[in-house]
């Protein structure tokens, strides 16, 4: 697996990871949009919403509704 | 000159009621219950002792520090003797001289007459008092029956018991009970046979010792003696610092002959330690003169040349050249710095400066990433702030006491005793761990409750205690409705009486029975006061976060926030990992826990700083190091970090730092890390740095330079020649100055300067103009955040499951000998205790295995494998194996997953599926 493949797959895990974690009773996009806002960085956003745009099916739904928060 | 504290004989006592009394004609009024020996202690009529030391409650053995007190017969002891309203003390009378000459006189008859090349000449209680009395003849002779050809052991590598000199005052064998509760020292036989044995019989290696020191501090002899003086002779000189290893933080007195460390010993008016130390702290500070120092810069083109040493204006050059480069190839954020736990609240600060303002980016992060990182998140989430809520000497008011994934008696041994006495007092024990910690049972001591959850279940057992306490109706309403967010109560509220977090429908999730379960959480929340304390068995999951949130629920909810003996206390692993998040470290926040994406903080530091800082947070390490893997993250500055070794999956770390074009290594050592470094710059051991630690009670405390840095440079110095060299100057003509640029930037350090430490000792953040000498308890009238915020924790299973190849559950952990990495206990003789990481399994998974107690084994995981000895233990269940990390040659984390806290990333160490098999040696 080359480095570009390995960090886009790790980044899958920890928005999944994301969705599925976050408190219950909110809405579970914005939590993960506001998360993802918070602590990661514009490159890795950016990364996530190539990943969104190409293979969305490797993300839990929530998290491609996220994707389209994300400023 | 002396270089010793002046002792008091008793401890101090504290009540309302105040006596007034006179002591050879002078008046004092102190304390009822105060010992009419500290009493003239205080008005400078110091009584002859020989048994009593203001560290251990009073024993009235030697009865040498008679009185008389007018109106009374006899002549009571001192120590023993409470002091009263109008009493007439005299404490020298020709009576008096008479009967202690006599007792002075018995003592020394069976002392071996050596004092002028004894190791304690100059130092030794029994030559002061035979002073004192006016000791000038010995009328018995050595003749008959004595104990001066009694053996010496010299078993512990750091102390000698030589039992000639032993006078049987208890001293010792009263420090291990009271202040240590190892009780591994006792008096054996009776009447002039009495001597002082190891509760075993056996050798001091050999016993229960501990070797914290408690016993060669109390000792007023020779009988018990450190090593060191016995080498190098008494002390001449003292500096006052604070030790670098566990996140207790304990104060020490480091004693000096000429610029020579001769000994550390632990400081009585330590905030932290009152007093105590572990063998750590106390002995195992060799490392800092060890002949693996690397004392002067190396630089090197490729990881695969040699090292080139040069000075240090060509290895600052040599590091600024190529982070620039690495800038202007493949942009600003290309590069980054991870800050140290180990290094002083300034150091940390200049490398975070230097990487936000000088580098131009946000990518710093520190090794609080790999440890407490979820403390951070989850605490700021619920309470406002991302620190423990108490001080250690809260734990003396705690009823109940809940400890979860942590193991206090090995890996932060000084408050574990303090959390030991407590215990034996009669509060109640909560233990939630796999494992049966030492606090499970040992001396004295049991835990009410021992919760041996399966690994990776923390956030359902702690959801099953909170939903006993929701439907059994134990919730604080009061407290909840005054203190909390009442609709964020009801949401939780709701939410965690769902059926599907109850004991009952969690027991085969987490292995505990719904039963023990229900009498735990009712013990906590029903005590009066609850303290709940943990450590990396709680931040090292993959729910971490969670589960710090999950603790911070069960408080607010039973009210144990906001006063003394309750609480939620993070135990941090190292020294300074609290004062090392504090400092901006994370790339998400500028010190003070600020984000950087506020605009009115980053406005400040723009202001401060002359630069334009960047809004967005930076890379995580993890992120850093996936980044360098896909060629984006090519260089990379590391403060007094071992990534190499202590980071999870350690073939990925290692794949990350060989696709680096600059990696800096700030160390003492050349680490694993270091293997792939182009420029090393020596660091300084915490015996040659100035500046201040903050420990895991949010305690900032000084530590001073006690030699010169070995390197000729500070560490904090070379960080601001680099930065300079990057073309953003530092100028700070010392770290006092930076320690008052932190206080101006940071609201929580506003009151906080070195002058104001040299005056009080320590203060505990949040220390400023409403709390000028800080705040021991956090949260006590309102919430950091105002109110209290419950938030709801799903438990979600980790993806690290056991499966039909990877059966067993490995989880890992410390060691009291050792220290993380092991980098500086390994360089002590701390190796005695364990030279080594050893697996601990159960004997039935042993036994399935074909594996012997002592058998070499190999342990693999879906990522890697290893091989180390096997031991057999009870301590652990069946389907879990445990074992440390100290030793690089077993590299444990080789084995170690990349998963990790889903809100922090820190590394779910806690849980790693794996099977061992037997292996026929150590090579793989």
């Amino acid at each position: 697996m080359s480095g570009v493949v390995e960090q886009d797959a790790r980044l899958v895990v920890m928005a999944n990871q994301i969705a599925n974690n976050v408190p219950v009773g909110g809405e579970v996009p914005q939590q993960v949009a506001d998360h993802i806002g918070k602590f990661w960085t514009g490159a890795m956003r950016a990364d996530l919403k190539r990943i969104a745009e190409h293979s969305s099916d490797q993300l839990r739904q929530e998290v491609v509704a996220a994707v389209a928060l994300l400023a | 000159m002396t270089v010793y504290e002046r002792d008091l004989g008793t401890p101090a006592v504290s009540a309302e009621t105040q006596v007034s009394l006179t002591i050879d004609g002078m008046p004092i009024t102190v304390p009822e219950g105060t010992s009419i020996m500290r009493a003239a202690a205080l008005v400078n009529a110091a009584i002859p002792k020989l048994c009593a030391t203001d560290s251990l409650e009073a024993f009235g053995s030697c009865r040498l520090c008679l009185v008389e007190i007018e109106g009374r017969p006899g002549t009571p002891a001192s120590c023993t003797t409470p002091c009263q309203e109008g009493m007439t003390v005299n404490t020298q009378t020709p009576r008096l001289d008479k009967l202690r000459k006599g007792v002075m006189e018995l003592y020394i008859s069976d002392h071996p007459l050596d004092c002028l090349t004894c190791s304690a000449n100059g130092d030794c209680e029994l030559q002061d008092m035979a002073g004192a009395v006016g000791l000038r003849e010995v009328r018995y002779s050595d003749e008959g029956e004595n104990h001066l050809s009694a053996g010496k052991d010299e078993s512990n590598p750091y102390f000698t018991f030589d039992a000639s000199k032993c006078i049987v005052c208890s001293r010792c064998v009263r420090a291990c009970s009271e202040v240590q509760g190892t009780f591994a020292l006792t008096i054996a036989g009776r009447g002039f046979g009495s001597e002082v044995s190891t509760a075993k019989g056996t050798d001091f290696l050999a016993s229960d010792c501990v070797s914290c020191g408690a016993c060669v501090q109390a000792c007023p002899t020779a009988t018990l003696q450190e090593k060191s003086v016995i080498d190098r002779g008494v002390p001449s000189r003292k500096v006052k610092t604070t030790c670098a290893y566990c996140g207790v933080g304990c104060s020490f007195t480091a004693e000096l002959r000429g610029d020579e460390l001769v000994r550390m010993v632990p400081d009585k008016q330590g905030g932290a330690n009152a007093g105590h130390s572990c063998v750590k702290g106390r002995f195992a500070w060799g490392y800092a003169n060890h002949e693996d120092r690397i004392t002067e810069p190396m630089i090197r083109d490729s990881i695969d040349d040699e090292w080139r040493v040069v000075g240090w204006e060509e290895a600052i050059q040599f590091a600024a050249d190529r982070l620039k480069k690495i800038q202007a190839d493949h942009g600003i954020d290309a590069i980054g710095g991870i800050t140290s736990s180990r290094c002083t609240n300034e150091e940390v600060y200049v490398v975070q400066k230097m990487v936000r303002a000088a580098f131009g980016t946000n990518n710093v992060d520190t090794c609080a990433r790999v440890c407490h990182s979820p403390t951070g998140y989850g605490l700021k989430q619920t309470f406002g702030t991302s620190a423990g809520t108490q001080d250690f000497a809260s734990v003396q008011d705690a009823d109940a006491i809940l400890v979860i994934g942590a193991n206090p008696t090995d890996a932060h041994p000084v408050f574990g005793s303090r959390m030991k006495r407590r215990l034996r007092e009669g509060a109640e024990l909560i233990v939630i761990d796999p494992r049966a910690i030492d606090l499970v049972r040992s001396p004295h001591i049991g835990a009410q409750h021992h919760l041996q959850l399966r690994p990776g279940t923390n956030v359902a057992v702690v959801n099953a205690m909170a939903h006993v306490v929701v439907t059994e109706g134990w919730v604080a309403e009061e407290f909840v409705n005054e203190r909390c967010d009442v609709e964020s109560f009801k949401a939780w509220e709701r939410f965690i009486a769902l059926p599907e977090n109850s004991p009952e429908a969690l027991e085969e999730t987490t292995g505990v029975p719904a039963a023990a379960v229900r009498e735990a959480a009712e013990t906590y929340a029903k005590a009066g006061n609850g303290a709940i304390y943990y450590g990396l068995g709680v931040t090292e999951h993959s729910q971490g976060s969670t589960m710090v949130m999950a603790m911070a629920n069960l408080a607010m909810a039973t009210g144990n926030i906001g006063r003394p003996g309750v609480g939620v206390n993070p135990l941090r692993g190292q020294n300074n990992v609290q004062g090392s998040c504090d400092m901006g470290s994370f790339p998400h926040e500028f010190a003070g826990y600020r984000h950087v994406s506020d605009d009115s903080a980053r406005a400040l530091f723009d202001s401060a700083w002359g630069v334009s800082l960047r809004g967005e947070p930076g890379m995580r390490i993890p992120n850093m190091l996936d980044a360098a893997v896909a060629g984006k993250f090519r260089g990379l500055y590391v403060q007094g970090e071992d990534i190499a070794q202590s980071d999870p999956n350690i073939h990925h770390v290692e794949a990350a730092l060989k696709a680096m074009d600059c990696v800096i290594v700030q160390d003492l050592f050349l680490n694993e890390t270091a293997r792939f470094a182009h420029i090393f710059l020596p660091g300084t051991s915490f015996l040659e740095k100035d500046g201040t630690f903050t420990n895991a009670e949010r305690r900032i405390n000084r530590v001073r330079p006690v030699v010169p840095p070995l390197s000729g440079m500070s560490e904090w110095g070379v960080t601001c020649a680099i930065s300079e060299a990057m073309g953003y100057p530092m100028p700070y003509a010392d770290a006092a100055e930076i320690m008052d640029e932190i206080a101006a930037l940071t609201p929580t350090f506003a009151g906080v300067s070195f002058a104001l430490l040299d005056e009080v000792g320590s203060v505990q953040w949040p220390c400023n103009g409403e709390a000028p000498m800080g705040t021991p308890v956090m949260h006590e009238q309102r919430f950091v955040r105002g109110e209290g915020q419950f938030v709801t924790t799903p438990y979600v299973p980790t993806d690290e499951r056991s499966t039909r190849r990877y059966p067993l559950l490995l989880t890992t952990g410390r060691i009291l000998s050792q220290y993380n990495v092991g980098a500086q206990t390994r360089r002590t003789e701390n190796t005695v205790w364990h030279a080594e990481d050893i697996l601990d399994i159960h004997a039935a998974d042993a036994e399935a295995r074909g594996v012997a107690d002592g058998d070499w084994i190999e342990i693999s995981s879906r990522v890697g494998s290893t091989r180390m000895r096997a031991r057999l233990s009870d301590e652990i269940p069946a389907g879990v194996v445990y074992t440390t990390f100290h030793h690089p040659v077993s590299g444990t984390n080789v084995i170690t997953t990349d998963n990790s806290d889903w809100a922090t990333n820190c590394p779910e160490y806690k849980v790693t599926a794996v099977e061992v098999r037997p292996s026929m040696g150590a090579g793989l």
